[in-house]
């Protein structure tokens, strides 16, 4: 039992906590999918197993051959049945080493993906990342795709040895019917790969074009069809018809393109195997003619000829497979490796109550040139009312999300240069904050539920009228839910924070001005937290102890 | 994954074609293109023809060497078999732009057809079903569809040739090869059967679990400045490890039914070739056929490996195909408001607006607003003011002529319906950004302006920061490129609404996502948009309402106050007590 757990504690940690210290580049990626965490031994073994197969599937025509050498020409009866029992041996080797090599081979695909993903939402999701080098699309898309493209090297390995194998064996057994032919062989193969070469870096290209213009159309589609209604409403909704029609269109001819390249990729793979195989079956039957070999040799050898065009023309597109590989590779290995802010003493908090609370205070941000400070004591209740510039930037720098905070904030009297401490001390919510999948309840991320809070943030009202209640769902990514309810959630799951200083960034734009009378009275009578409000709204500003106003640079009075 | 996670009622959902349906526009779709598709037909035929010729001619020579019959014959029989090989070369290449014609422009055509569709759906419809499961059928099941007309339905296509003459040339070598040939047949069947049976709920689940893993990720990714502000960072590493593991775990169990099913094909492969060695043996045995006969059937069964292995894995990928063609179909039937051009009315005119016993609401729910009557004079603005629920928005909607009455008229002019598009323009707080340039974006609203007009309207808004981006009206914004803050792309919205010219425009709540600092240019120019229309406005903000023509105090669907600003405020009601509140500063 003990090793177990220990094991599953290991798997437990390499997933929420992966060690991506290692990736320093592209090829570093590109390991760690196809070989750590114990995946190289089960790639060997996968490769070996589809090695195998390719062995046993050469062989076939060269069973062929002999069954007609031995068995059907001299019409021994005894010769088919050990023929068949071969046969049936070969096939049974052949199907179990292929299901064998076949499942391991997904089973390390699968798990390298898997780690190479936990690589990079662990970074992306780093307390000290700030979220700004890479777009979330873009991040999204190296998280998808590229990691699957990436530990897809471990199926680009095992294939190619098993191309390889299948050639090497088919060879061999030319070479020892005869020198000749096996030697005719090798140089086809040769030339075929150069050849090839040429020809797919065309049809890679196009292939790009194609995917990038189907992408086009769907991602166009998307738009248009999530911004649906806005258009209705502008009846725009022909216009938009005829965008997309252009962009299917194009879509159309570049997989019209595609098409002509592949068919031209079909028509010269196609005749060249047709040269080479009209030139060994010259050869050997000129061979056979002369006595040189017999007629089930014959067979075998035109039997191998056509076998071996497959493995051929597969390892014709390996160059380009693991061209695709390393440039995925190198895009994990770059975000892996991006820098993160500053912050020096970083306590990840698993546990969302805190033990070491240090009472509150005072904080400080001091005003950049002219701008004046901002003071907040414990229990206050502060307006703000300024440009959305300096409002995001605050936001920011009282988020942790810029660099040098410790330069103009100040907590309890002393620098905040500890993210720890700062995020502990602060709360800010965001005006575009994200709503997840889930429950009502489960997006307040409360350790307990404040009835005051539900209720003054209307979400108690709002809920009531669900039939389930706080556990009613609110959609993906919020989804189900309207502007006004939304901003309502957001609320109330600020206030529950545990945090002592909570920043509230115009939160109530999206409601109605009777909604919005009643919270900023409610906010006012809610004096557990200290509250930093940026808003313009009268009403909100009203309802604070202390207005401070950057628009007309001076500091409103204090509210009777 | 949209159809079981929100929980849409069954009567919402959008539709999804049936069999019959299915196949009547599929049918369609390639009956306007017939001649092509007997081209490629014959193309494909002349493929299997060429192709089965090699393995047969590889027979004669067999024969040839074997009865010493000199070396011109070889030669003849060599040729030929090179022209057969060139031959297949060329023609499959020219079957595979054949095919590709054929389904890459019926696939744009359907495509294009959805989309429109898709448009067209009314708001209503489309409010109950949700946009996710219409966003999935213009991109997930319009991509699935591509996928398998571009790559699964030609190697479908010609595996069915090459199958079908490698019979027939079994059949002319001698028909014991053909019978014995089928003796696999049953074995196949009953694999592909277990195999889609077992397959099925797995990779159902399957695809639940990636799209539960997409999720997540999104949210990780989209929302991790929220998420380390909440400090859960953990949570959601951990959420999205699950997530994957359960994805990966279903993907093997999947390569263990996939894999099975491959290990039976081999069985049958064994079996085959097995009977098809003993009837040669026999046959040569008895002298019915020649040694490069009972040659040629090993060969032409051994060739039919790759075929038969790529049309049954691919039964059940097009079979996931069918049930996207029969989403995509779904829609195209769909009830769909058609574009009627003859119902626009002038655009440019502000109409009077007149509503007699109105009721409406939402499908089941009771009708938020009942028995309403209002009427609007040409060129007044009309303002709506009171708490949610109140039937504001409702209201609105109706006039803009996305919700239809449940009962009662909105006429404008004493004669049209309001038609949303074309006599109304509905801006609302839900804003998008489209993916393109800034004009794109504004094109939208106008198509045929030039892009002075454009700039103008730029100006007029005070949108300076348009002019001031890079690029200024040819930026790209939207996904990928720019992002635009919510302030900006409210403001693009009224940049769009000043360049529409319908005569009755409806604002609701169209300035709200301006919040702090600009509410007051919002306010500005929402104020020239209904400049010279007819406009009903829902205003959050009560310093827009003061500027209206006519203030409406609405409760629970009913008007309780109504008036100037001014008037109300004397009157000392609901409304002033409201402002007090509002301008308490």
């Amino acid at each position: 039992m003990a090793p177990n757990i220990n094991k599953n504690q290991r798997t437990v940690d390499r997933d929420l906590t992966p060690d991506f210290s290692a990736i320093a580049a592209g090829k570093h990626a590109l390991r760690h999918g196809a070989f750590a965490d114990g995946r190289g031994l089960q790639l060997g073994a996968s490769t070996a197993l589809l090695m195998i197969h390719q062995v046993c599937e050469a062989l076939v025509p060269v069973l062929i051959g002999v069954g007609i050498d031995k068995a059907i020409g001299p019409s021994d009866l005894s010769a088919l049945l050990w023929i068949l029992g071969a046969l049936a041996g070969l096939f049974l080797m052949l199907t179990y080493s292929w299901r064998h090599g076949y499942r391991l081979t997904n089973r390390v695909y699968g798990f390298g993906d898997h780690s190479l993903r936990q690589m990079v939402i662990a970074k992306v999701l780093h307390p000290r990342a700030t979220g700004k080098q890479f777009g979330a699309g873009r991040t999204l898309n190296i998280a998808t795709s590229d990691t699957a493209i990436t530990a897809g090297l471990s199926w680009t390995i095992s294939q190619m040895s098993a191309s390889l194998a299948a050639l090497i064996t088919a060879a061999a057994a030319l070479l020892l019917i005869s020198w000749q032919l096996g030697l005719l062989v090798l140089v086809a193969t040769v030339v075929f790969l150069v050849l090839m070469h040429f020809i797919t870096a065309p049809l890679e290209r196009r292939t790009h074009l194609q995917q990038e213009r189907a992408a086009e159309a769907t991602g166009l589609a998307t738009d248009l069809v999530s911004g649906l209604r806005v258009l209705q409403g502008l009846g725009a909704t022909r216009t938009a018809t005829e965008r997309y029609r252009d962009t299917s269109r194009a879509s159309l001819q570049a997989a019209l393109g595609t098409a002509k390249s592949e068919a031209l990729f079909s028509t010269v793979t196609l005749g060249l195997s047709a040269m080479f195989l009209a030139a060994i079956t010259w050869a050997a039957a000129s061979m056979t003619l002369a006595g040189e070999i017999s007629i089930g040799q014959l067979v075998t050898v035109v039997g191998l000829a056509q076998f071996i065009q497959e493995p051929l023309s597969s390892l014709a597109y390996y160059p380009a497979a693991l061209a695709q590989k390393r440039a995925a590779a190198k895009r994990i290995a770059t975000l892996l490796n991006t820098e993160v802010g500053s912050g020096a003493h970083v306590v990840v908090r698993a546990d969302p109550t805190p033990t070491d609370q240090v009472a509150f205070s005072e904080l400080l941000v001091r005003g950049e040139g002219q701008r004046p400070d901002v003071r907040l004591l414990p229990g206050s209740m502060t307006g703000l009312r300024t440009d959305a510039r300096s409002a995001r930037e605050l936001g920011m720098l009282l988020a942790g999300r810029t660099g040098d905070a410790g330069a103009r904030l100040l907590i309890n009297g002393a620098p905040a240069d500890s993210l720890a401490t700062l995020r502990s001390t602060v709360f800010v919510a965001d005006h575009d904050a994200a709503i997840f999948t889930g429950s009502f309840r489960e997006n307040l991320h409360a350790p307990r539920l404040l009835e005051s809070v539900l209720k003054a943030t209307g979400l108690a009202e709002l809920c009531a009228r669900l039939p389930l209640g706080l556990d009613a769902r609110v959609g993906e990514q919020g989804s189900a839910l309207s502007g006004g309810q939304r901003q309502r959630l957001l609320l109330a799951r600020a206030l529950h924070q545990r945090q002592p200083v909570i920043v509230l960034t115009d939160p109530t734009t999206a409601l109605d001005s009777v909604s919005e009378a009643r919270i900023a009275v409610a906010l006012g009578s809610l004096r557990d937290a200290t509250l930093l409000v940026i808003s313009d709204s009268p009403m909100l500003l009203g309802a604070c102890d202390t207005v401070i106003d950057t628009t007309s640079l001076h500091t409103a009075g204090v509210n009777p | 994954m949209s159809e079981s996670t929100t929980g849409v009622p069954a009567a919402d959902r959008l539709p999804i074609a049936d069999g019959r349906s299915t196949w009547h526009h599929v049918i369609r779709i390639f009956g306007a293109r017939r001649w092509l598709v007997a081209l490629t037909a014959f193309t494909l035929l002349c493929v299997a023809v060429t192709g089965l010729a090699i393995p047969a001619l590889l027979g004669v020579i067999v024969d040839v060497v074997s009865a010493q019959r000199g070396s011109q014959a070889l030669l003849n029989s060599l040729g030929l078999l090179f022209l057969a090989a060139l031959a297949t070369g060329i023609l499959t290449g020219i079957s595979q732009v054949l095919l590709a014609k054929l389904g890459q422009s019926g696939l744009a055509q359907l495509r294009e057809e959805v989309f429109e569709s898709a448009m067209e759906l009314p708001q209503e419809r489309l409010e109950r079903a949700g946009s996710g499961d219409l966003i999935s059928r213009v991109s997930r099941d319009v991509d699935a569809t591509n996928e398998a007309i571009g790559g699964i339905l030609p190697t479908f296509i010609s595996a069915l040739f090459t199958i079908a003459l490698t019979l027939l040339g079994l059949g002319v070598l001698d028909w014991r090869f053909a019978a014995v040939t089928l003796l696999c047949v049953p074995i196949h069947a009953l694999a592909l059967r277990s195999f889609l049976r077992r397959s099925g709920p797995i990779y159902r689940a399957m695809r639940v679990a990636e799209a539960e893993r997409g999720q997540h990720l999104l949210e990780a990714t989209g929302g991790a400045d929220t998420i380390r502000a909440l400090g859960v960072e953990q949570h959601h590493v951990s959420t999205v490890a699950a997530s994957s593991r359960g994805a990966v775990a279903l993907m093997l169990k999947a390569v263990v039914v996939s894999s099975r099913f491959y290990g039976w094909l081999n069985m049958a492969e064994l079996l085959g070739m097995a009977a098809i060695l003993s009837t040669g043996f026999f046959l040569v045995r008895a002298d019915a056929v020649t040694i490069g006969a009972a040659t040629a059937a090993a060969l032409f069964f051994h060739r039919l490996f790759g075929p038969i292995g790529a049309l049954l894995a691919n039964v059940d990928e097009l079979q996931k195909a069918g049930a996207g063609l029969a989403r995509l179909v779904g829609l195209i039937d769909s009830d769909r408001e058609r574009q009627d051009p003859a119902a626009v009315t002038h655009p440019g005119s502000a109409p009077g607006v007149v509503v007699s016993g109105l009721s409406a609401g939402y499908q089941d729910a009771p009708a938020v607003i009942t028995d309403f009557e209002l009427s609007i004079a040409p060129g007044e603005l009309v303002a709506l003011v009171g708490s949610s629920g109140a039937g504001k928005t409702t209201l609105a909607r109706v006039l803009a002529g996305s919700l239809e009455p449940g009962a009662g008229t909105v006429l404008l002019d004493a004669s049209a319906a309001p038609r949303l598009g074309h006599s109304t323009l509905l801006v609302s707080q839900e804003v998008h950004v489209f993916s393109g340039t800034i004009a794109e974006n504004l094109l939208l609203a106008a198509p045929t302006s030039t892009a002075e007009e454009l700039i103008q309207a730029v100006l007029e808004a005070e949108a300076h920061w348009v002019m001031a981006l890079p690029e200024g009206l040819e930026t790209m914004v939207g996904h990928g490129a720019l992002q635009l803050t919510g302030e900006q792309s409210q403001h693009l919205a009224l940049v769009r609404a000043l360049l529409n010219r319908a005569g009755l425009v409806v604002l609701d709540e169209a300035t709200a996502e301006g919040g702090s600092a600009s509410a007051a240019l919002m306010e500005r120019v929402a104020l020239r948009i209904t400049r010279g229309r007819t406009a009903v406005v829902v205003a959050h903000r009560l310093s827009q309402a003061a500027q209206a023509d006519r203030i409406l105090v609405m409760e629970d669907g009913r008007i309780v106050e109504q008036g100037s600003h001014n008037a109300l405020l004397t009157a000392g009601g609901t409304y002033a007590s409201l402002w007090a509140a509002w301008s308490a500063r």
